[in-house]
């Protein structure tokens, strides 16, 4: 027989011992709060876990290179275009804000970082790791994104590592608008009866009609997410209105899971809407 | 001329380098396995199968502490995946004098057993919410090609001994 048991009634005993104290263990873990979790992730993954990790990435770097390569060369022309029209506008806004009296506008700052998404047992997860170089430290929550749009936010850190939720997370809201500016709401994760992860823009006023096809992106209202980020684009109305308001399913600009270099958004100081202290009477 | 010991011993060592090698594939190719969702569960597989070779507090050390490093890898909560494996491999090393002596089929089918409540549990309590009939469904997937995977590695441990 090679399966046997091991050990008596006293042996057992112990066993149950051992097994309790590991599970009062587990259940300590399970209680630990955002930040002591990130510790403990980042602890396990910079030691024990480091070289599969490193394997990890050897393996998805040789996976994408070619692709990636095509994109990279795509991104680059795309980029210098709209570079070269942002010169132009930056100059407008500037001369504009000048014959108003305005103080110059505080666009905030973004940072390159590493986005290594969360993979559990069973379905997508809305979780992920940020690496980062450029910052420590940084203030929660902090909206990152792609150069295509709204990502997710970061909502723990420890020294230059962070964890935070995809769009994808029930906790996710965002304040957005439409490009035209008329049509104002909140975007939440939303999962149709087919299982397909889209958004719901919720609280339009009722007098607002929506086309499809409208851009929405972020308002900037909160001071999280910047002003102008592209969340996605009307599908159609919900079938659901609540009271006086309604509510749009919106095609997401950026679905999670392919991303590994984001953009960090650290908010600048939001003076550009108030008077200038010389302007007050 | 091999005596007992030595054949306990030799069983003892390749079931260690099986079940080590399980589980260091699991762990190298974790990314790699979890795109298809009938891919073999190596690290429960791995631990079910150490489980029937170990004492129920070892057999539960050994699936809190594998639970624990799966979660930091799947930036799970570190405690739910370590209590989830910790449960099942106790369970598991208790179970198996009700269950069978030596039998192959009573194998599969504590494997199958094994990694489909496993699998279902973890996705129940992760983040990633599949949904009910999803969880079950791929679950099963998952089981049935662990079993299949740890019987023959365990078919070609037991044949290595002869």
């Amino acid at each position: 027989m090679r399966y046997t048991t091991i050990g008596g009634p006293q042996g057992q005993r112990s066993d149950l011992v051992v097994a309790v104290v590991f599970a009062a263990c587990a259940f300590v873990l399970a209680g630990l709060g955002p930040g002591p979790t990130l510790t403990a992730t980042r602890v396990l993954r910079s030691t024990v876990l480091r070289p599969f990790l490193a394997t990890h990435e050897v393996f998805r770097a040789r996976a994408g290179l070619v692709s990636r390569v095509d994109q990279l060369g795509r991104e680059r022309d795309s980029l210098a275009v709209r570079a070269q029209t942002s010169n132009d506008l930056e100059l407008e806004n500037r001369r504009l804000r000048s014959m108003l009296d305005l103080p110059p506008r505080e666009f905030g700052t973004y940072f390159v970082a590493e986005l290594l998404p969360g993979r559990p047992h069973g379905g997508e997860s809305s979780r992920f790791i940020l690496n980062t170089r450029s910052v420590r430290d940084f203030i929660t929550p902090l909206a990152i994104a792609t150069p295509a749009g709204l990502l997710g936010v970061v909502r723990s850190t420890a020294g230059s590592t962070g964890t935070g939720d995809y769009w994808t997370h029930p906790d996710f809201r965002a304040a957005v608008v439409t490009l035209d500016g008329l049509a104002t709401g909140i975007i939440r994760p939303f999962v149709t009866a087919d299982g397909e992860q889209l958004m719901l823009m919720e609280g339009v006023p009722f007098q607002t009609a929506v086309p499809g096809g409208a851009e929405v992106v972020t308002s900037g209202v909160g001071g999280v997410y910047p002003r102008g980020l592209p969340v996605g684009r009307v599908l159609a109305e919900h079938e659901a209105q609540l009271g006086w308001t309604h509510s749009y399913l919106v095609e997401p600009a950026v679905r999670p899971g392919q991303e590994s270099v984001v953009l960090g958004w650290l908010p600048g100081s939001a003076t550009d809407s108030l008077p200038p202290p010389e302007a007050s009477p | 001329m091999t005596g007992v010991g030595d054949l306990q011993r030799a069983d003892r060592l390749m079931s260690t380098l099986a079940i080590s090698a399980l589980l260091l594939l699991h762990f190298l190719l974790r990314p790699r396995l979890m795109d298809f969702s009938f891919a073999p569960d190596l690290l429960v597989g791995g631990l079910l199968l150490a489980a029937l070779r170990l004492r129920a507090g070892h057999a539960a050390a050994l699936g809190f502490t594998l639970g624990v490093l799966d979660a930091a890898m799947a930036l799970e909560n570190l405690g739910i995946y370590g209590l989830v494996l910790l449960t099942i491999a106790f369970i598991a090393a208790r179970s198996r004098d009700l269950l069978f002596a030596d039998a192959r089929f009573f194998v599969a089918i504590y494997l199958f057993l094994g990694t489909w409540l496993t699998d279902a549990t973890l996705a129940f309590v992760g983040t990633g919410d599949p949904g009910i009939p999803a969880a079950i469904g791929s679950a099963l997937l998952t089981a049935a090609s662990t079993t299949a995977v740890c019987v023959v590695v365990d078919s070609l441990t037991a044949s290595a001994l002869r």
